[in-house]
């Protein structure tokens, strides 16, 4: 569990309380209301707040954009992650991971491309598949599905319910709520500002 | 280790889509005393030295700190750090990629310094590499570059700039109130031996270290400009 104490940052969080259990968790709110700021603090690319964030130990983060090098290329960043991670032989595991799940026509072109021609969707792809062929106990999306087309939504569903069946905790930011209509059962989260309220409640049922 | 090659590899990687800036950055100190020093003011390796402490400072001021500040605002190291949280070991990868840049830097200076000059290779090899290592807690200390979060890199930029050219400037003056320049300190450290020089440097490098690595511990890679 992921657990949010009297968490403040700035004006835009004030005494944020929550807690994020180890299922489909949807961070739901308005634009501008703080909810990347949230990830942020929760995934500690913004450790400059006031409270307290546990359980968070384990996790990845999808930014809602991939920020790398134009100049380098879609493996390029995939060896750089797979490095990190001490996983040998990265083309090997990424496509084999691409093949397994279903992605290899669409990621394999990727592979060869500088990441700078990639579009907006095949960018969001490719960060979207290589982080999760990672192993963590979380996994959080800032707008997974913003700019992805209908293949890639389903591509991105797929993998959530996979990482659901896994036993794995997601939080996710989309304003796009109809792919979520594949999940009968999720958590529903409303941030409006200072407040972050637990709908209990799915969205919609399958 | 895997972390710090991950991100060497990746430095390395990103220099060389950038040949140009890479080979005019490694020439320029030679062409500079080529094309701009009176070459008979230069009598002995002791000359050499002020070349070779631009080089340093001009890469670590711009390929550690003005570097991670770029990544930071254009959200790069958020990126990163959103994969695996390596702050505190994103610093020597840094640090080691710029080293390596100006081992490359002196060799090519100082092949072309003997071929002008009659100094022995061997000799300005090993003053130019003591000198470097001499330097690292320096590169440690441009790290905390990070600790000015609200700067932007465009206006850190052209205040680096400014600093630069009065450093550069004043590297032959004599500076009132005893006070020591520091690029003149760095082009002097191949030259202490009593104790007191050695612990007076001692305290400084530690000093340096200290801060870089507390800069390393504390910074954000939350970027003020984007998201």
């Amino acid at each position: 569990m992921i657990e949010v104490n009297q968490l403040t940052y700035k004006s835009i969080l004030t005494n944020i309380n929550g807690q994020f259990d180890l299922t489909l968790n949807h961070l739901k709110g308005d634009n501008g209301v703080g909810k990347t700021t949230l990830l942020d603090c929760i995934c500690r690319i913004n450790n400059k707040y006031s409270g307290s964030i546990t359980g968070n130990q384990q996790l990845v983060y999808l930014n809602q954009t991939l920020f790398f090098s134009h100049k380098l290329k879609g493996k390029d960043f995939v060896q750089f992650v797979y490095q990190l991670e001490g996983i040998k032989s990265a083309k090997q595991a990424f496509f084999q991971f691409a093949e397994e799940n279903g992605a290899l026509y669409d990621l394999e072109p990727l592979w060869n491309k500088k990441v700078g021609i990639l579009s907006g969707g095949e960018r969001k792809k490719l960060y979207f598949a290589t982080i999760c062929s990672l192993e963590r106990k979380w996994y959080v999306f800032d707008e997974p599905f913003a700019g992805v087309d209908e293949r890639g939504k389903h591509f991105i569903t797929a993998q959530l319910k996979r990482l659901l069946q896994q036993n794995k905790g997601i939080i996710l930011t989309p304003h796009e709520t109809e792919p979520l209509q594949a999940f009968p059962h999720m958590e529903t989260f409303q941030l409006k500002p200072n407040e972050l309220t637990k709908l209990s409640t799915p969205i919609s049922k399958a | 280790m895997a972390i710090i090659l991950a991100y060497c590899q990746l430095h390395i990687k990103t220099l060389l889509k950038e040949k140009v800036t890479l080979i005019w950055s490694i020439m320029i100190p030679s062409l500079f005393l080529l094309l701009n020093v009176n070459l008979d003011s230069i009598h002995s390796i002791d000359d050499i030295r002020f070349f070779w402490v631009i080089i340093i400072f001009m890469t670590f001021v711009y390929g550690i700190g003005m570097h991670a500040i770029k990544l930071r605002n254009y959200s790069t190291l958020k990126t990163y750090f959103s994969i695996a949280d390596t702050r505190v070991r994103f610093l020597l990868p840094c640090l080691i990629t710029q080293l390596v840049t100006i081992i490359i830097s002196f060799t090519v200076f100082n092949i072309i310094v003997c071929l002008i000059f009659p100094f022995s290779i061997v000799d300005v090899l090993h003053l130019s590499l003591k000198m470097l290592l001499l330097s690292i807690p320096f590169g440690f200390l441009s790290f905390s570059f990070v600790l000015l979060r609200k700067v932007k890199y465009e206006t850190l930029s052209g205040i680096m700039g400014i600093i630069t050219f009065i450093l550069l400037f004043t590297m032959s003056f004599k500076l009132p109130l005893g006070l020591i320049h520091p690029l003149v300190y760095i082009a002097n450290l191949i030259y202490i031996e009593s104790f007191q020089q050695i612990v007076i440097y001692l305290l400084i490098a530690l000093l340096c270290l200290l801060i870089g690595l507390f800069s390393a511990r504390t910074f954000t890679a939350f970027s003020e400009e984007r998201r």
